[in-house]
């Protein structure tokens, strides 16, 4: 009894205690993660989220590379349905109707290249807080880098898309969007012209993109988009022939076409032809074609995606030349364009950085606009093969769209995913076709 | 309630966790005790009855769990969270199917008229389905009711378990039966194939000629149970220094007495997840189990 009473008594005095001790306060920290500020707020961070936003782009089968490369591919028929129960891949490669907002490659593309223009704004409003003048410049032309990429996707795939992230975010035209990437780039230029890239950076970062050249070539690229054919030449004219810019992949970050399809044999794969109507079919001794596919029947795909380590360029020296021949056949310099589009004919595997080489004679066809205007629409086909610009490109020469008999294309444009409609009312109505 | 919701990708990102409203539950448990013989024959009987009513309440609406339309678990406003959220068959006034009424060409196959569509928001001239997609609450994976007999009856050494699960008045996100349709392997496509259904059906159910109609994945998965059948002997032998010694056989999940076309309506693949629940995709159903058990105490 006596111990059962001083037992009480110590219980009942620490539980006094407790109630007159004050309470803390409390302020959970993940150990785990980075917070906002740490990141944003000084050089080691910024350049680790560098590093952040190559990997959102090129990883998985969620990421932009990826979905932009499927479904570009699946609507201009660059790409073949394997197993047709996979309901998503089967709606894209049918597409019309058959797309909607639901679609979730549609869905990843969107919120991907979305969050990749979020993060790109977060370095951008944040590159005051590198010291070093030249590590600074390089950042900021990193993230314009990959701003202009994921507008320049977004403006390839939809209708209008947001410039700037926020709640509610408002939509402007692909028109604006594509003007805003193409400043984005040429503004990058300028900055590295004054500041070249420093090693901190390519420490941490990594040489495989060269900032100056893919940032012209981006330019060149979207000036195209745009119709200012006179600064797409210019810009394809800045760029270096012989630089490589490419996405490198090891067996932890896997080239995504070959991991998420190819190597599975059964999601989509590549097209006899390269998916070329017959009128357009590339030549029997066109040797992109052994490159880029097998002889087999059906294909398989190589090209660029032959294992998980195999690297994706981020633009080709064939684009650079065939935007050249476009720009000055579309300004009616005819004899100009087919001696660019020659250079491309002509060129022979071993004289291409990544040995995509036609080795063909010379254009022989007809010296009229339209005529040469569709040997290079031909031609981008082939030596750009599953790059995910043959959709733009189908638009841009005028070929039959998705409701035209021999169709060359599913779609013209895509709807807006439902996570985007479902909680922004800015959002605009997802285009007839 | 804090839950992970999805935002709009525009904001810079996929998903966030936010207070997006509250919650309320109200139920009832009732557990009866029965020791119903106390001689040579010792028979206790235990009776569990549980009963839950959620509902969330949330300004927003719906909520979606997943931005893969076919994993259907969301929070609907009034409703219990975890509900099937998703798109339905077109339905006339009377609950039949509203059918297609004009052939259709989907991978260069015309299919003829009398296919089932998605549920849209209007009418046109001719009666068909016009407008934009309708989704809908098509189902609840909280059950009704859960209930459990569990039985002890023990003769001299000899000890009898038998234990009933009821889990009644839930539905599953079945999405394993619409792609092994799909794929041509599950009833569906074999009705099809013998000409029970129309050409084209499972096509356009499982969204190969239009949206996926999602009620289709939804199916009933109220069960009843064997969970356990067990019977051992105790053996008090004077050797070895044992006080005792137990031989038992033992079976668990022998039988389940369910209306559900997939293996197991008792698996989730979001795991254990307060917020997607009844989820079968690619989930291994709970085996059966027999065991023999030998236990010595000393």
């Amino acid at each position: 009894m006596k111990i059962f009473h001083i037992k009480k008594i110590v219980l009942c005095g620490l539980l006094a205690t407790t109630l007159i001790t004050p309470s803390c306060t409390l302020d959970y920290v993940n150990p785990n993660a980075a917070t906002e500020d740490a990141v944003l707020s000084n050089t080691s961070g910024l350049l680790a989220f560098s590093n952040g936003l190559r990997r959102r782009y090129i990883v998985g089968g969620a990421s932009p590379l990826y979905t932009v490369i499927t479904t570009s591919g699946l609507a201009t028929n660059e790409l073949r349905v394997v197993n047709a129960g996979n309901a998503d891949i089967a709606a894209l490669a049918n597409g019309r109707d058959n797309v909607n907002g639901l679609n979730p490659v549609i869905v990843n593309m969107w919120q991907n290249l979305n969050i990749l223009n979020a993060d790109c704004d977060r370095i951008i409003a944040n590159v005051r807080n590198i010291p070093d003048r030249a590590t600074a410049a390089a950042v900021q032309a990193h993230a314009h880098l990959y701003k202009a990429l994921a507008l320049g996707w977004m403006a390839t795939f939809w209708e209008q898309a947001p410039i700037t992230t926020g709640k509610n975010a408002t939509f402007s035209s692909r028109t604006a969007v594509l003007e805003t990437a193409v400043r984005l780039c040429d503004e990058a230029v300028t900055l590295l012209a004054s500041n070249p890239v420093p090693a901190a950076f390519t420490n941490v970062v990594g040489n495989d993109i060269d900032l100056p050249n893919a940032l012209n070539a981006l330019s060149a690229r979207y000036n195209l988009m745009l119709g200012r054919n006179q600064q797409a030449f210019d810009a394809a004219g800045r760029v270096s022939l012989t630089s490589r810019s490419r996405f490198v992949f090891d067996n932890i970050s896997q080239n995504p076409i070959f991991r998420t399809s190819f190597v599975t044999n059964n999601v989509h794969e590549a097209q006899t032809n390269l998916g070329l109507p017959p009128a357009l079919a590339p030549a029997a001794n066109d040797q992109r074609v052994p490159f880029y596919i097998t002889s087999a029947v059906p294909p398989r795909g190589r090209g660029f995606f032959l294992a998980d380590d195999t690297a994706i360029p981020l633009y080709l020296p064939g684009e650079m030349i065939l935007i050249r021949a476009e720009a000055q056949a579309r300004q009616n310099r005819l004899a100009e364009a087919v001696t660019e589009l020659n250079r491309v004919l002509t060129k022979t595997p071993s004289q291409d950085i990544y040995g995509v080489g036609a080795a063909l004679p010379p254009y022989a066809g007809e010296l009229t606009q339209n005529a040469i205007l569709i040997e290079i629409y031909r031609n981008r086909c082939i030596e750009l093969y599953l790059t995910g610009l043959r959709l733009e490109d189908s638009r841009r020469f005028g070929r039959p769209g998705p409701t035209a008999p021999n169709a060359e294309r599913n779609r013209n444009f895509y709807p807006y995913p439902f996570t985007e409609r479902d909680n922004n009312p800015s959002t605009p109505a997802d285009p007839a076709s | 309630m804090l839950l992970e919701r999805t935002i709009a990708p525009s904001e810079g990102g996929a998903s966030i966790n936010a207070n997006v409203g509250s919650m309320t539950n109200k139920g009832i448990e009732l557990a009866l005790r029965a020791n119903i013989l106390k001689n040579d024959w010792n028979w206790n009987a235990t009776l569990i009855y549980s009963r839950n009513r959620n509902k969330v309440n949330i300004p927003q609406e719906i909520i979606r769990f997943s931005t893969d339309a076919n994993r259907m678990s969301s929070a609907v406003n009034g409703f219990p969270l975890g509900v099937f959220y998703g798109t339905a068959y077109a339905r006339n006034p009377d609950g039949s199917l509203l059918l297609t009424n004009r052939p259709q060409t989907i991978g260069g196959v015309t299919l003829q008229a009398g296919l089932p569509q998605p549920e849209r928001v209007g009418r046109n001239a001719e009666g068909q389905p016009t407008g934009a997609l309708v989704n809908r609450v098509l189902g609840d994976p909280n059950p009704r009711y859960t209930a459990s007999l569990a039985n002890d009856i023990s003769w001299k050494n000899f000890n009898f378990r038998l234990l009933f699960d009821a889990v009644q008045g839930f539905q599953v996100n079945n999405l394993n039966w619409t792609t092994a349709n799909n794929v041509g392997i599950g009833p569906l496509a074999e009705k099809e194939l013998r000409g029970e259904l129309p050409r084209g059906w499972v096509s356009l159910v499982g969204g190969f000629g239009g949206e996926r109609i999602r009620e289709e994945m939804v199916k009933d998965g109220s069960f009843v149970k064997l969970r356990e059948i067990a019977l051992s002997y105790t053996l008090t032998p004077k050797a070895l220094g044992l006080s005792n010694l137990t031989l038992g056989i033992s079976g668990r999940n022998l039988i389940s007495w369910d209306n559900y076309p997939g293996f197991d309506p008792e698996v989730n693949s979001g795991g254990q997840s307060n917020r997607i629940r009844g989820d079968d995709f690619g989930t291994v159903p709970i085996p059966r189990t027999f065991q023999f058990n030998l236990s010595a105490q000393f």
